[in-house]
């Protein structure tokens, strides 16, 4: 875990005022006390005749320990180009003594698939690494990626243990128009704390940087390979057809990974500048829905996506608008759900799965200070009603 | 065989087309505008000829990947489908067979289908590229017809050579639409109907063809038009061993057709240092003054190891009956 609880002890009423109470999902037994706790408690103290002077509230405090092992995956699908690519070029030349704190472990999750120029062998790599598909897989799954996605839990893994690498970043292309996301999994607090201000840095030294909450809560039934790491990023870069090397998109991408094994680096010599550790808000994209193509009863797809909609991913998509077209009548299909953000509009693997775009909630969220005591707050996360 | 003979000659009626998709299981834009045009066949039927709708690859469209085997493009020369150890031995091979005796056969001077348009799609910003054999005067007036309707249309010559492996030569006559920038496996809107309506014109055209050739009309004229024509010349990556360790510099990315001149940058590698283009080097012979790229990160051709093709450009003629 890159957590450790340290004991806050403090006078009762000194202006120091304590983390936000509200308890994280699928938390680390983290106990925040509320300002309303300790007034009660000075109150019971004085209520009893205890001297005021000198009360102790014992209240444990998160603090980051430093980020070490870091997994830094490309070609978890083998014809998402940039990541094999940065990675075959960091593992010639690697430029690792850069960053003197962190343990670095480049790979290529899936060979395989790679060669044959192909999403994947028999299934989806990154489909492969929920809890109950990690533990189905002891039992012999012979298919290609099962097999590999035991050894890649053994390697950045094991998934839920405290021998897993602190951080894996998994490197993606998508066909759709997505910019430079960053995707986030696990969104438990505190981590999402040094995250986010992570996610903020990048926004301001990359373009277009998109971030999306992929779950909200318990993600140990998601299935992608980052999670096998105590923390999970993914690069998703596009517009990339896949198959294809497109300079900006993987220029972009390296630009994202070198930046943020650089900001890890001060995060752990902290040496982090006021500005990078300071309050902010930052826009982020919480991922909400799936839709699917309008289908015809034998299964084939009725629509395509309307040319207003195409490559308009992260841009508001309101009742009235075009959302698709039938491929027969022509006719346009207008969108009757409430608002929305939507993302992976016209993504190429998901075609044969029906599924047309995903949609996401747009909203702000406050960034606590990160402290130079390394200290973390947990993030406020909006309900999804 | 006597190909020549073999074409459809402008005075004569084209009684079947064929419109083929999924030859590339994963050119999708392409599989669904033939399911489109299966489901509604009304759209593609014209008075004085049939029209056929198939998909080639059915395996690999179903596996929304280029081929299963080997690529189905590579299996139509005639001395392959004749070959019978060499025409059963892959899934595309015998695949070949099947849409051969289907629309063909390449072996006899009288095919079922007088003319073939085989949908595909590429990476490559080609916009719609139509391909065909250098001597088709048939399929150059259809597609002199489309360019004068679309200005975005360009004409591309096939290899001068004896035959050719592709879809459309298994016809009297034919051609490919190549459609881009499109990826594997999406069905990108405006390309789509872009394509459609080409297809539809098309049909328009040939029906009007056979008005003509039916009132007897005699006059022919000749007519020229702007072609590219491969020069027998690609570009590759640079390569560490087998490994690309360059991508097509961002200032020739989406270029298809524009002339690459002495010093053009090609190739930015991993390092950001620029490779540019360098006449002698690439092999370039002296006699094509200005040169075009074309299929520029087309994703199939990453195995063929081909970054680029060269293409030079000129003007063909052919004969037509005039209206």
């Amino acid at each position: 875990m890159s957590l450790e609880f340290g004991l806050n002890v403090w006078r009762l009423g000194s202006s120091r005022s304590p983390c936000r109470s509200r308890s994280p999902p699928g938390g680390f037994g983290f106990a925040g006390g509320s300002s309303s706790a300790s007034f009660a408690f000075r109150e019971t103290a004085l209520a009893l005749g205890i001297p005021s002077a000198y009360f102790c509230v014992v209240r444990p405090r998160v603090l980051m320990r430093s980020i070490k092992r870091v997994s830094l995956v490309g070609g978890t699908h083998g014809n998402e180009l940039s990541g094999i690519y940065l990675v075959r070029s960091l593992l010639r030349q690697p430029s690792w003594h850069d960053f003197p704190s962190l343990d670095i472990d480049c790979l290529l999750a899936n060979e395989e698939a790679i060669q044959l120029g192909r999403r994947f062998k028999d299934c989806d790599l990154n489909r492969c690494f929920s809890k109950s598909k990690l533990q189905d897989l002891q039992g012999g799954d012979e298919r290609y990626e099962s097999r590999r996605a035991q050894e890649l839990n053994q390697r950045i893994g094991p998934r839920f243990s405290a021998e897993a690498a602190d951080l894996c970043i998994d490197l993606h292309n998508t066909t759709s128009n997505f910019g430079c996301g960053i995707i986030i999994t696990n969104t438990s607090s505190p981590n999402l704390h040094w995250k986010l201000q992570l996610c903020h840095f990048l926004s301001r030294t990359c373009p277009r940087v998109r971030i999306v909450f992929d779950c909200i809560g318990d993600c140990s039934e998601e299935p992608f390979l980052p999670l096998v790491a105590k923390n999970d990023l993914t690069f998703e870069l596009g517009p990339q057809a896949h198959g294809t090397l497109q300079a900006e998109v993987f220029w972009n991408q390296r630009k994202l990974v070198l930046q943020t094994l650089d900001f890890l680096e001060r995060l752990n010599s902290q040496t982090l500048s006021d500005e990078e550790r300071s309050e902010k808000t930052l826009e982020v994209y919480i991922h909400t829905g799936v839709v699917h193509y309008p289908m015809r009863s034998d299964g084939s797809l009725a629509a395509l996506i309307a040319a207003e909609l195409q490559g308009r991913d992260f841009e508001a998509l309101r009742p009235g608008d075009p959302v698709f077209q039938d491929v027969d009548k022509g006719d346009t299909i207008h969108w009757d759900e409430p608002e929305c953000y939507p993302m992976f509009i016209n993504e190429a693997a998901y075609v044969s799965s029906g599924i047309a775009f995903q949609k996401t909630m747009r909203c702000e969220l406050k960034i606590p200070e990160l402290k130079a005591d390394g200290s973390l707050s947990i993030i406020e996360l909006p309900s999804l009603n | 065989m006597d190909w020549k003979r073999r074409r459809t000659l402008p005075s004569s009626s084209v009684k079947t087309v064929a419109i083929v998709g999924g030859t590339h299981g994963n050119e999708t834009n392409g599989v669904h505008l033939a399911k489109h045009f299966m489901r509604n066949p009304a759209l593609v039927k014209r008075p004085s000829f049939e029209t056929e709708v198939l998909l080639s690859n059915v395996a690999a469209i179903q596996q929304n990947t280029r081929y299963v085997e080997e690529d189905l493009n590579r299996c139509y020369l005639l001395e392959d489908l004749q070959n019978d150890a060499k025409s059963t031995s892959t899934l595309e091979r015998k695949r070949a067979r099947e849409v051969d005796a289907q629309l063909g056969p390449k072996s006899s001077s009288e095919p079922k289908c007088d003319f073939i348009i085989d949908l595909h799609n590429t990476t490559a910003a080609t916009g719609v590229a139509l391909l065909m054999a250098p001597n088709d005067e048939f399929a150059h007036e259809v597609a002199h017809h489309l360019m004068s309707l679309d200005e975005t249309v360009r004409v591309v010559e096939w290899n001068d050579q004896a035959d050719w492996p592709l879809c459309p030569s298994i016809g009297r006559s034919g051609l490919t639409f190549e459609v881009g920038p499109c990826p594997w496996g999406c069905l990108e809107p405006e390309l789509f109907q872009q394509s459609r309506r080409l297809v539809m014109a098309l049909l328009d055209y040939v029906e009007k063809h056979n008005s003509l050739v039916a009132s007897g009309s005699p006059t022919r004229q000749e007519v020229s038009m702007k072609v590219f024509r491969s020069i027998g010349v690609s570009i590759d990556y640079p390569r560490a061993g087998e490994d690309p360790v360059g991508h097509v510099h961002p200032a020739l990315q989406g270029q298809d057709f524009r002339e690459l001149q002495e010093g053009d940058p090609i190739f930015m590698t991993f390092d950001g240092e620029e490779m540019t283009f360098d006449r002698k080097a690439h092999k370039v012979p002296e006699k094509y003054e200005r040169v075009y790229a074309l299929f520029v990160n087309e994703a199939a051709y990453y195995e063929k190891k081909v970054a680029l093709m060269l293409m030079s450009c000129g003007e063909a003629t052919f004969s037509k009956l005039a209206s």
